[in-house]
């Protein structure tokens, strides 16, 4: 090993056992390893959804698509910011729901708002599935990060096995707090690390953040506006990707499910008001992936970018640091991810559709199983399967932003019926399949998702209508 | 039951026919819910409708494209603007203690 892998090998050892002394205080049930006994306050509620929010997507994800897109990527500062605007007016409505019924996953969510245990179990089959590219992401992140930070010498494979062990245990030994405290470890790394090279490295090449830009516009005049440095994604792709992306947000089982562990809906409130201050390290990362493509063009592998130009431009201790902050970036939003899937597909699917009378220890086994089954399967995919981080998260999103009307009107609308969200919730998904299986994402210019989703809302809303006017005709006669 | 509203706990299976009152309320707990709801609706507009007409490199601002100056510029102003929603929210609350928006 040498210095670099030596300092991500100790930083997950450290994250691990942080993880397990913050695990050991408390007696665990299963509300308590869901969602931590719903008593976080605002700072750790606010750094656990950072936790989640910010992954290896983030990091190496955005350099990746600001190094081999441009222009386009510039939607991962949009969608989040709006995502923050939606979830203001939102989310306390979806707290006020869990608090009220004790609700601990998404699909309980629609089980109760439906009264259909199908729909939940659909839902949750959805969640999971969608899950599945995000964590695939997340190990072909560790898998980039040890590569390149062992220079080649250990193959990206093992690495993504070895953390993915080390991601199982931690999951079992700790739940939901353990995650949060290392959450609180991640963010400080991640921070620190982003912020240097991001400041460092146009200063360093170019003498300044202008003059790298200046430079940029010289060599690709096209880059920076869109369709950047792509033939497909113009301003409308990027505008449909933000309005789906901002709308799914919170759509994903996981972000959904942290919201019932806020303490009051006001913490809520004052969660989104402070989260756009979050996007600033993500210009950073941009700056990083301009700056690599001026310095070192030519990647196959966008996503290597980032990474490349640290080991190109700082010594092998600090490669080694930002290493680690990207492992850790990995490692928590893997844990809560398989955590919640896992508990999706247990409780969910298994206790409330296929076997009622399960007793809860009979869950919580379950689960723990579960957690190694689609652990691998990510790391199957991740192994057979690499594509573009950024183009992963997008699939995942096509996904879960399904659930927004659903959601949305639910909460708002009174009349939406059970049938109308499940006949909206398969156009939906038909659509995306359809699209995406045909090559056609975009689709004229429009992400696929978006025009999937704006079927999907069309359908709900019809269906109820239909329904609606129908009783009414029914009972005037 | 789950509903946006606490005053009716049923998803009612007749069409809402009667909703009492709801003229008659006056306009302040209108101003508290459309406002924020207005407030919210600019980073929107700014952000993904102006997006087309804000697609150029130049003016260069703060050493930055235009285009990634103007979506920065909206990302800063976002938390402000929702501060804003929630100042009018809680003022419009009374003396609410706030948890119940």
């Amino acid at each position: 090993m040498n210095v670099a892998t030596s300092i991500i090998a100790l930083t997950i050892l450290f994250s691990f056992l942080l993880g397990i002394l913050a695990g050991k205080r408390v007696k665990m049930n299963l509300e308590m390893w869901t969602v931590g006994g719903r008593r976080f306050g605002l700072i750790l509620v606010w750094l656990l959804m950072a936790g989640e929010i910010y992954t290896t997507f983030t990091f190496l994800g955005a350099a990746g698509w600001a190094y081999s897109k441009g222009a386009p990527a510039f939607y991962i500062l949009i969608y989040s910011t709006l995502a923050y605007v939606l979830s203001f007016f939102l989310l306390p409505a979806v707290w006020k729901a869990g608090k009220s019924h004790r609700l601990h996953t998404q699909p309980d969510f629609f089980v109760e708002r439906y009264g259909s245990r199908f729909l939940g179990a659909l839902v949750a089959l959805i969640g999971v599935a969608s899950i599945l590219p995000y964590l695939q992401l997340q190990l072909l992140g560790l898998g980039i990060i040890v590569k390149t930070a062992s220079g080649g010498q250990i193959p990206s494979s093992w690495a993504m096995v070895a953390c993915f062990v080390l991601t199982c245990i931690f999951v079992y030994t700790s739940g939901i707090r353990g995650t949060a405290w290392v959450a609180v470890l991640k963010d400080i790394m991640m921070i620190v690390a982003v912020a240097v090279v991001g400041l460092w490295v146009p200063y360093a090449y170019f003498g300044g953040i202008g003059k790298m830009f200046a430079a940029l516009v010289q060599q690709k005049p096209g880059h920076l506006v869109f369709p950047g440095s792509t033939t497909n994604m113009d301003a409308v792709w990027v505008m449909s990707t933000a309005l789906l992306t901002a709308m799914g947000f919170y759509m994903w089982p996981h972000t959904f499910a942290s919201v019932f562990s806020a303490r009051s809906s006001t913490t809520i409130k004052r969660n989104s008001i402070i989260m756009p201050f979050y996007q600033v390290p993500v210009l950073l990362v941009f700056l990083v992936g301009f700056t690599a493509l001026l310095v070192i063009p030519g990647l196959a592998n966008g996503d290597e970018a980032f990474l490349a130009l640290v080991a190109k431009t700082f010594p092998a201790w600090f490669l080694g640091f930002v290493g680690a902050a990207g492992a850790v970036t990995a490692m928590v939003p893997s844990s809560m991810l398989i955590l919640c899937a896992a508990t999706l597909l247990s409780k969910n699917v298994y206790q409330l559709t296929l076997n009622p009378s399960a007793s809860e220890t009979t869950v919580i086994r379950l689960s723990r199983v579960l957690v190694v089954v689609l652990t691998g399967l990510a790391l199957v995919f991740a192994i057979f399967f690499p594509k573009a981080l950024v183009a992963l998260l997008l699939l995942g999103y096509d996904g879960v932003t399904q659930f927004f009307p659903g959601v949305v009107l639910g909460l708002f609308w009174k009349r939406v019926s059970r049938s109308a969200v499940l006949a909206g919730l398969v156009t939906g998904m038909a659509l995306v399949a359809l699209l995406l299986l045909t090559g056609n994402d975009p689709w004229m210019g429009i992400n696929a998702g978006f025009v999937a989703l704006v079927g999907n809302a069309a359908v709900t809303v019809a269906v109820t209508l239909f329904f609606q006017s129908r009783e009414r005709n029914a009972s005037s006669a | 039951m789950i509903t946006g509203s606490a005053s009716s706990s049923s998803f009612s299976t007749r069409g809402p026919s009667c909703q009492p009152s709801s003229s008659s309320s006056t306009l302040l707990p209108m101003t508290r819910r459309f406002l924020p709801l207005l407030i919210g609706a600019v980073p929107f507009v700014m952000l993904v409708f102006a997006l087309p007409l804000a697609n150029r490199v130049e003016p260069i601002v703060l050493g930055l494209p235009f285009i990634l100056f103007w979506i920065m510029l909206w990302i800063v102003l976002a938390p402000a603007l929702l501060f804003l929603a929630y100042k009018i929210e809680k003022q419009a609350s009374g003396s609410d203690d706030g948890e119940d928006f």
